[in-house]
């Protein structure tokens, strides 16, 4: 063969494994880390999230400025040949956080945080049923965000999940012979509020959320 | 010699292992015709620079998507570039992809536990006289002292190839070694 057609051969060949590698535990993170941002930094710009959602979803456009991207992604159809696939209401949660941005890409009500919130309540239902009994959605969602994708996270065995968020005392710990810590992010889900023994149930609580996981991972993700 | 010189001015021996290497005095600039399987090749950093320095074509393999995305975006601009999205250890799809081309040299940059099983996997893929350039990322594979990792991937090494040059990569990369080998 010539060398331009195995070029193109391969081009095409990576082009489509690439779009069944892109799962939708992308999106979990978007609003996820949009929740984040806007807890800790009062009311800030969007315009780093949305170029990120945009390059999701139109992965070889050959856009570069920022503010362009905003103004295109608002008039875009949410459909391309090559990038992450979505259903209806996927889109319609997608166009309804567009629109309640302003010309500075700035929210125009704080009080939206609300239905976002519900957005995600409802995506992590959908995708993680299992795992969303156990623990808090918004909890899980920083879990996975935090890790970088459900992939990364489901391969952790239990005892890492427990200490996901305290990477900072844990290597104080092996460092310097201080006290070993016994929770990272998990803490704040009620479950380790109520109890009375924090450290046993937070163990307890890590094992089954991982065996969880694996379940939901191989049940609605392609693999 | 001044021609290679001007394409190279800008390779950053700091973001590089192969410029590394150059900088530390092995000489492995590419010929004309090579054609070059490069395995772990990210965005494409490197792979952009060599790319001038040979005409044949150059193979990428990477694992990640985000990461294979501008890996294919950089290939549709060049005209000797072509991106394989796979694991390094899938050789069967790799041999299928390359189409049975003749490669020339074969360079290795995966900072994975199991990183020495994986050159002896690929080393199936090519002849006995091409060269492999192999850089080594011993933190991966233990805490312990460099020195003594070094060594012991060295007796490894041996029983599949020819060791013809070592270096230690040090005020570019920190606990990296260089190795030039051959087939047996």
């Amino acid at each position: 063969m010539e060398t331009n057609e195995i070029i193109e051969w391969n081009i095409n060949q990576s082009k489509e494994n690439i779009k069944k590698n892109l799962l939708k535990d992308k999106l979990i993170i978007f609003f996820t880390r949009i929740i984040e941002d806007s807890v800790n930094h009062g009311n800030p710009n969007f315009y780093g999230r949305v170029r990120e959602l945009y390059f999701l979803i139109y992965p070889y456009s050959k856009l570069e400025n920022t503010k362009g991207i905003y103004d295109k992604f608002k008039k875009s159809n949410f459909k391309s040949k090559d990038g992450l696939s979505l259903d209806k209401d996927e889109i319609n949660n997608i166009k309804f956080f567009l629109d309640n941005l302003d010309s500075n890409c700035k929210l125009k009500n704080k009080d939206k945080i609300g239905d976002i919130k519900d957005i995600l309540t409802n995506l992590i239902k959908k995708y993680l049923p299992n795992s969303s009994i156990l623990i808090e959605p918004y909890l899980l969602g920083k879990l996975i965000s935090s890790v970088g994708g459900i992939k990364n996270l489901y391969r952790k065995p239990s005892s890492t999940i427990q200490l996901i968020g305290a990477e900072k005392a844990m290597f104080r710990h092996i460092s310097k012979n201080k006290p070993s810590p016994k929770y990272g992010l998990i803490y704040y889900s009620d479950n380790i509020q109520k109890a009375e023994n924090k450290g046993k149930k937070a163990r307890k609580l890590a094992n089954k959320l991982a065996l969880n996981i694996r379940i939901d991972y191989f049940q609605n993700f392609p693999q | 010699m001044k021609i290679k010189e001007k394409k190279t001015e800008n390779w950053n021996p700091y973001r590089s292992k192969w410029k590394a290497a150059l900088e530390k005095g092995i000489n492995i600039i590419p010929k004309q015709t090579d054609n070059i399987l490069y395995l772990g090749a990210s965005s494409g950093t490197t792979i952009s620079y060599i790319s001038k320095l040979t005409k044949g074509i150059i193979f990428g393999v990477e694992n990640s998507p985000q990461m294979a995305i501008s890996l294919v975006k950089l290939s549709e601009k060049r005209d000797n570039i072509s991106p394989i999205f796979s694991d390094a250890r899938n050789t069967e799809f790799i041999k299928k992809a390359t189409f049975g081309k003749k490669i020339n040299i074969l360079f290795q940059d995966i900072p994975s536990r199991d990183q020495v099983e994986i050159l002896t996997n690929a080393s199936n893929l090519i002849d006995k006289d091409c060269k492999i350039l192999f850089s080594l990322k011993t933190q991966s594979i233990s805490q312990q002292d460099p020195k003594k990792t070094a060594q012991e991937v060295k007796e490894k090494l041996r029983e599949h190839f020819k060791i013809l040059e070592i270096k230690r990569l040090e005020p570019f990369h920190k606990k990296h070694y260089f190795f030039v080998l051959n087939k047996k």
